[in-house]
């Protein structure tokens, strides 16, 4: 009777485990409906960043750069959002070359004068095959809980005679 | 003499006690007050202001309109109006009678609606300095009533920002301008400037309240400002969704000039202060770059990042998207391209379609894309007409050379040896409505050019020119290119041919990718086979990979995805199973690894169908 629940227990388990091998992520190929994007340099950009900070606590954010293409005289330009201080101020740095596929990381590291979502503002540039090119990139820097407290609006929420939201603000009158 | 029991008389005092505590009330009648309330609107009065009555009662209240105005109507309490006075009926609680006036006048109201333009530059991003007014053509004003919001009218206005409306005379007045164009009927369209990271409100901008008199007001001129405060924005971005209209407007103009009675799917447009440049929660902005997706667009604007409402050749590019995707047809996989890219030929087409449409609609052969702190940087430049930069990479994989050819195709410009046609828009968009929309194979410069030299006859040699600067066939019969006669390989020796003939019953064919020009959506990421299916039925495609391979098959009919599958351990053999109808189908096939992650090694599989 053991032997019998053993040898089942190790079918399931089999079972169990083919299945997980199998079960990949296929949605990134097959149910995304697809985002049209505008032209960028081909430059991938991710980031490492703590999940979230204090006030006026440090993070250390680390930016990592991997070329889509060869590329001559990589910029990457830091500057520090409405909210975040970057101890020796907004700078950029000079990678020089980087070949296809390769990648390269710049460690970062902010501190906060206002809680909400801050941002680290990215530019990057260079030439690729002769030809300029940029594209912006940003990394969140989370201080406090409330994610929304820095967002902005441009006008005052009203709602029209038909139940229609608005943002309005003032026109100027001439 | 009649006895009365001492029980009796208990009860019979008790119940007078009783009585006495039910009469109640000061005036000794049983009765309650009730209060009217009376309120009147804009242009006249009602008097009294308010009443007390008994309940059960009738009162009447004296209406009285001002000067240039009538008695709309009186309601409330159950009354009539008779003459200026109105009767309530028999009130049991209290209630409100409300009084609204019209007035005997009109007046028209006009003026002009403008907003900031932000000009670009080729070299140092947004000009704010040579900032200007410019006319907001096509967006829905509206006027209501200061005291209760209520809707008068509504206009449009026209190709010089130009309204003029109807108001009542002598009424408070606020002029409100959406940032909407709308038109119903035959044409139509919709398009719609909205906040995402606000409840997708609708943007719009107000005039002050004010009097519409007894005259008719001809300069009511409205102007959105940029918000720039000279080295920074520091109010608000108030012509931000109208300079994005301002662009829809070009685009729609470009479509319109071929087509008048056009029906166009509404668009919402959701533009933000917070849109910034990083993937994430779209309520927050983080909408990672400017893009088309199901219908929507969604435009940066996070400033000191990038922005891009002013940046008219990204936001014409993204409507070339929503036009392709919504009248045409886009077989495109989406996601990152550049300029330089050899890309599969999908993206290659849309992204190349929505660069020369951009230049189309804006009148500007200079795409150009600004970036940075205070938006000074020109971080994308390219000019359309520039046929021959980086002859390395270009082919029928490349945008640039899709946007150069279709832009060539269009414009009236030529350049001698390269450029000698000049057929403008309408025949491009009459393929792109009819037979590449309904093409067997994907949509690509192939099947685009097979289809135009099909109806172009006259023009085959000039159209030739072009594709043969760009280093594409100029012999191809068909839009699979059947006959094989596409010689560019992109440097890739085993990219063609771009579709393989598979039969039904034969033996496999093999067929290799690689992801040495990038991941997900470049060449050689993807290969495809064509198969005529001769009858309906049920059938079976096998993909065997290498050893180390993860073979993905997926199925298009008229580039509609039919079936797909990706079930198997590496290096098994993927079986897909399914019924096929009578006709043409493209077999897409890929390595899992290759599409999914930067993986520079080949990967191969042998196909057959059964």
């Amino acid at each position: 009777m053991k032997k019998l629940f053993l040898l089942f227990l190790s079918i399931g388990l089999l079972l169990g485990g083919l299945s997980a091998c199998t079960e990949k992520p296929i949605t990134y190929i097959n149910g995304k409906v697809p985002a049209s994007h505008k032209v960028a340099a081909p430059v991938s950009i991710s980031y490492t960043t703590p999940k979230k900070v204090a006030l006026g606590e440090n993070a250390l954010v680390t930016i990592t750069l991997e070329a889509d293409a060869d590329v001559d005289g990589l910029k990457l330009a830091v500057t520090a959002g409405e909210g975040l201080i970057l101890p020796n101020g907004n700078y950029e740095v000079n990678f020089g070359s980087l070949t296809n596929n390769s990648t390269l990381t710049e460690d970062v590291l902010v501190s906060s004068s206002a809680e909400g979502l801050l941002f680290l503002n990215l530019l990057v540039s260079g030439s690729f095959s002769g030809r300029e090119m940029a594209r912006a990139g940003a990394v969140p820097v989370q201080v406090g809980d409330d994610v929304r407290k820095m967002l902005k609006t441009s006008g005052a929420l009203d709602v029209d005679s038909k139940g229609r939201v608005l943002t309005v603000s003032p026109a100027e009158e001439r | 003499m009649t006895v009365i029991s001492t029980t009796k008389l208990i009860c019979l005092l008790f119940f007078l006690a009783f009585l006495s505590a039910c009469g109640g009330g000061d005036d000794g009648g049983g009765t309650t007050d009730v209060v009217i309330s009376a309120s009147a609107g804009e242009g006249g009065s009602i008097d009294p202001a308010s009443a007390t009555v008994s309940q059960g009662s009738q009162t009447n209240f004296t209406v009285t309109p001002d000067n240039g105005f009538s008695i709309d109507s009186v309601t409330g309490c159950g009354g009539s109006l008779l003459g200026d006075i109105y009767t309530t009926g028999a009130v049991t609680a209290n209630c409100t009678v409300t009084a609204s006036f019209n007035s005997t006048s009109t007046q028209v109201v006009s003026g002009l609606i403008t907003f900031a333009h932000v000009p670009t530059s080729i070299s140092a991003g947004l000009n704010y300095a040579a900032q200007m007014a410019k006319p907001a053509r096509g967006v829905l004003v509206e006027t209501i009533k200061a005291s209760d919001s209520s809707l008068v009218g509504s206009t449009t206005t026209d190709a010089t920002g130009a309204y003029s409306i109807t108001v009542p005379g002598n009424t408070n007045i606020i002029i409100r301008v959406k940032a909407q164009m709308l038109e119903t009927g035959s044409p139509s369209w919709d398009f719609q400037v909205v906040d995402n990271t606000n409840s997708k409100a609708l943007y719009a901008m107000e005039s002050v309240p004010f009097n519409s008199g007894v005259v008719d007001i001809s300069d009511k001129n409205l102007h959105a400002p940029s918000g720039w405060g000279g080295s920074s924005y520091t109010s608000a971005r108030v012509a931000a969704p109208f300079a994005i209209l301002n662009t829809l407007y070009q685009a729609l103009d470009m479509v319109k000039s071929v087509d008048a009675t056009i029906i166009l799917p509404q668009l919402l447009t959701n533009w933000s202060i917070n849109n910034v440049a990083v993937k994430g929660d779209l309520s927050l902005g983080q909408i990672g770059t400017s893009y088309y997706s199901a219908g929507e667009l969604y435009i940066l604007g996070h400033a000191d990042n990038d922005t891009d409402e002013y940046d008219s050749h990204v936001v014409a590019h993204e409507w070339g998207h929503y036009f392709e995707a919504v009248l045409s047809r886009s077989d495109s996989l989406g996601g990152p391209h550049g300029a330089g890219d050899k890309l599969d030929p999908r993206i290659a087409f849309g992204e190349g379609f929505g660069n020369a449409f951009a230049g189309m609609a804006t009148g500007d052969a200079n795409y150009i894309d600004t970036f940075g702190g205070g938006q000074t940087v020109t971080g994308i430049l390219m000019n359309l007409e520039d046929n021959d930069y980086d002859t390395a990479s270009i082919g029928w994989y490349s945008e640039e050379s899709v946007q150069s050819i279709l832009y060539d195709l269009y414009d009236s410009s030529d350049e001698g040896g390269i450029d000698t046609v000049s057929l403008g828009f309408a025949p491009i968009y009459n393929v792109l409505l009819n037979e590449q929309k309904n093409a067997d194979s994907f949509t690509t410069i192939h099947s685009f050019m097979s289809f135009l030299k099909a109806n172009n006859v006259s023009s085959i040699a000039a159209i030739n020119t072009l594709l043969s600067y760009e280093n594409i066939t100029t012999t191809a019969l068909d839009e699979w290119d059947s006959s094989q006669t596409e010689t560019n390989n992109g440097g890739e020796v085993k990219s063609l041919p771009l579709y393989t003939l598979l039969t039904v019953g034969s033996s496999a064919v093999s067929l290799c990718t690689n992801g040495r020009n990038g991941d997900y959506n470049k060449l050689m990421n993807r290969r495809f086979l064509r198969v005529n299916i001769p009858s309906s039925g049920l059938y079976t495609i096998t993909a065997v990979p290498d050893v180390d391979g993860d073979a993905v098959i997926r199925v298009f009919k008229k580039g509609e995805l039919k079936a797909s599958m990706d079930n198997v351990l590496r290096g098994e053999t993927e079986t897909l199973t399914t019924i096929l109808f009578s006709g043409w189908y493209v077999i897409e096939i890929f390595d899992y690894d290759v599409v999914s992650t930067p993986y520079s090694g080949e990967e191969c599989m042998d196909v057959a169908i059964n």
